[in-house]
């Protein structure tokens, strides 16, 4: 089972989610809003930690599925992201039994991003 | 769009509304741009490819908040949590109509707390996402000059 995976944010990419006339997909737009670099967009950070959780989970968390997330850091274009998953997480209700965490971490191994998953079991 | 400048942000205020039907070319925009393997969604009975859960918050978020949260914020608000449920699959070809609340206003550490919500509904009136996020105000100055309630 596959529970971990590594994505680097390049700008072409941050680009293609959000358009290169803002301070996400342009260097110098980033500079004149005084960031040191674009920074990369939350729902993206969330997007390929949903990516993680359907490789682990498949067809299953595209129906019934309850993501909450916590954006604890920026993360800023060229940065490396370590995203990993360990089930049986807190949080379970009685309609979403099953469970998981998923972290976010930089290389430098400050975390980025927390969040839960929850959806039905089989 | 804000009724005015001058008004102050208030529980129950609709930052939003958006009707959405999603089509397989956005669907094809969004996994290129999120750089998630086709491969990897499943259909439905009749064939149609389903949506990744995230993607609509995605496609609707400047009419839903994004537009109200600069307006009212300018550059001082940041995202600091985000809770997405999802009662049933979504797919190509489905109609969502969503609108998008303001729930709380509070403070959290010193800092302005606003929690937004947005449900989404089908042509049939069921819901299928509920997605609620919480924006930290870091400074009580805002763009247009407002204050918060």
């Amino acid at each position: 089972m596959i529970n971990a995976q590594t994505h680097q944010f390049f700008l072409e990419q941050l680009a293609a989610y959000s358009g290169e006339d803002n301070f996400h997909g342009s260097v110098e737009a980033a500079k004149a809003a005084g960031l040191p670099a674009p920074i990369v967009q939350g729902g993206l950070l969330k997007a390929k930690a949903t990516e993680l959780a359907i490789r682990v989970y498949g067809d299953r968390v595209f129906s019934t599925f309850l993501m909450s997330t916590t954006f604890v850091a920026p993360v800023f274009m060229d940065d490396q992201v370590l995203f990993t998953l360990a089930a049986n997480a807190e949080g379970s209700s009685a309609d979403l039994p099953q469970t998981a965490r998923i972290t976010a971490t930089k290389a430098d191994g400050s975390v980025v991003l927390t969040a839960i998953i929850g959806f039905e079991s089989i | 769009m804000r009724d005015s400048n001058n008004a102050s942000p208030h529980v129950g205020e609709i930052t939003g509304t958006a009707i959405i039907t999603v089509t397989d070319v956005m669907l094809d925009e969004y996994l290129h741009a999120v750089g998630l393997p086709a491969e990897l969604l499943p259909r439905a009975g009749d064939g149609a490819r389903l949506l990744p859960p995230d993607m609509i918050s995605k496609l609707t978020m400047g009419e839903l908040h994004a537009y109200w949260v600069g307006e009212t914020f300018g550059r001082s608000a940041r995202r600091a949590k985000h809770a997405l449920r999802l009662y049933r699959p979504l797919q190509v070809g489905l109609t969502l109509s969503a609108e998008c609340r303001v729930t709380e206003i509070g403070e959290k550490k010193g800092k302005q707390l606003v929690v937004l919500q947005a449900d989404y509904f089908g042509l049939d009136g069921a819901i299928y996402i509920r997605d609620t996020r919480s924006i930290i105000v870091l400074s009580t100055g805002s763009k247009s000059g407002r204050k918060l309630s």
